[in-house]
């Protein structure tokens, strides 16, 4: 914990104490859907944190001047500009790794923890604040995905990163592959044990 | 300035700004991506092909290029498999080839073009590559089936568009579901039409012809039957341009 006690608040804060998944349970929906595999789960991630950040440094340099009646609107104007902006360079570079992610990537848009620290934290602050929140917010997002990841395709396809971990002579005794690991409830029963192990650890009571 | 005019002409000045950079980076990475498709769709046949490296490393893409250029034919027939010399297949006009989709099938003119490729070894077409199209769960399945010289005896297949859920429908890209197909055959003893079924469970449990079943995926039932009626229809509408193969072979 010592280490965390370094970084500066805006980044430390949204790891663990208030993680935007597993702590406000925001952006469920992406967390279920992208963590088959620990590569889509990585490169999700990536384009999560330029999104946030990008939109956080954005909007926060357009605070003063924003009217407050088409504030939602211009900000997910902002935010949707970016992730078509991320989508369309996949594409050009990364063409695998777009045609697996492709559907989510646009969803980016709806994921809630972007909207959420646009309006919570970039509207209100100056845009380098505002550009360490939305990296914390986003290594926040990716640390649960990559856990939830990584456990979902060890357990439910025997690999890593695409690697054989399971020796074939398991299979071969008559090990079998999890398969609601690789069904979106899988994750859902990773999640809530990811909460309620944090929650433990971090010493709070079942709320009332 | 009162208060909705600044209101409206801020509004404005954002819609402009977000349209013009994304138009920007559309058409400024438009060559990429036309380039990074092309590839992929080579790669495609020359994996349905087998054409590998001796190595068995991965090619880079200007060999991905030269290896399809000098190795792969494009061919251009009709409907009923007469095989149309000395034209493009990406020069002909959109309404004249036909939409291979089984739905839009049937609308499609009397003379509609439809293009297939051939491995050639030595001068010598030795296999052949005919597009697939079909409906899976949520999107349409692309690819190509290749088939050896008989016509029948199937080579390879590969999906290289979809949009299936990853893990589940999306493992049809996979190679452990590709290679279940090799060596699988389109024409049952007696020499009609029989295509290959992707089964619910073990192909094993099937109960089926051996030459005719393979395993399915769990979870993805839906887009296995997809792939299933795409093999039935896309084998049955390049079944004269296959026969004409077949005699010419036997």
């Amino acid at each position: 914990m010592g280490m965390l006690k370094s970084l500066p608040k805006q980044i430390s804060d949204p790891l663990v104490e208030n993680n935007p998944i597993a702590s406000q349970v925001l952006g469920i929906c992406s967390a279920l859907a992208v963590t088959v595999m620990l590569e889509q789960a990585v490169v999700m991630s990536l384009a999560v944190i330029f999104v946030l950040s990008g939109s956080n440094v954005i909007l926060s340099f357009m605070r003063k001047g924003l009217p407050s009646r088409i504030r939602i609107i211009v900000e997910m104007c902002v935010i949707a500009s970016l992730v078509i902006l991320v989508d369309q360079v996949l594409r050009a570079y990364f063409f695998q790794l777009s045609k697996e992610l492709s559907v989510f990537v646009g969803l980016i848009i709806t994921n809630c923890i972007v909207l959420g620290r646009a309006e919570a934290y970039a509207l209100g602050n100056s845009p380098w604040p505002s550009f360490l929140d939305g990296l914390g917010n986003g290594l926040g997002y990716t640390l649960v995905l990559c856990v939830v990841a990584a456990l979902r395709e060890i357990l439910g396809s025997g690999t890593i990163w695409g690697i054989a971990l399971i020796p074939q002579a398991a299979y071969d005794m008559g090990y079998v592959n999890m398969g609601l690991m690789v069904l979106p409830p899988g994750a859902f029963i990773l999640l809530g044990l990811y909460i309620w192990l944090q929650n433990t650890l971090l010493g709070r009571a079942g709320e009332e | 300035m009162n208060d909705n005019t600044y209101t409206l002409f801020y509004a404005a000045i954002v819609c402009f700004i977000c349209s013009f950079m994304l138009s920007l980076f559309a058409v400024g990475l438009q060559p990429a991506q036309q380039k990074a498709a092309k590839l992929d769709l080579y790669r495609n046949i020359l994996n349905v092909f087998e054409l590998k490296k001796e190595d068995g490393s991965e090619m880079i893409d200007s060999e991905v290029e030269s290896t399809f250029q000098a190795s792969i034919k494009e061919i251009v027939i009709d409907r009923n498999g007469k095989v149309i010399e000395g034209q493009a297949f990406s020069d002909i006009p959109q309404n004249e080839k036909c939409e291979l989709l089984y739905t839009k099938f049937p609308s499609n003119p009397e003379d509609c073009k439809l293009s297939v490729y051939s491995k050639v070894t030595d001068g010598v077409a030795s296999a052949y590559a005919i597009p697939l199209e079909g409906k899976g769960l949520w999107s349409t399945l692309y690819g190509y089936l290749a088939l050896e010289g008989d016509g029948s005896t199937i080579m390879g297949i590969t999906f290289y568009k979809h949009a299936e859920t990853p893990g589940l429908g999306a493992e049809i890209s996979k190679k452990w579901f590709s290679d279940n197909f090799k060596g699988k055959k389109l024409l049952d003893n007696t020499g009609s039409l029989a295509s290959v079924k992707v089964y619910k469970g073990k192909a094993k449990d099937s109960g089926l012809p051996e030459d005719h079943v393979v395993d399915g995926i769990s979870g993805a039932t839906i887009t296995a039957d997809g792939v299933t009626d795409l093999l039935k229809h896309c084998a049955t509408v390049f079944d004269p341009f296959l026969s004409k193969i077949r005699k010419a072979g036997a």
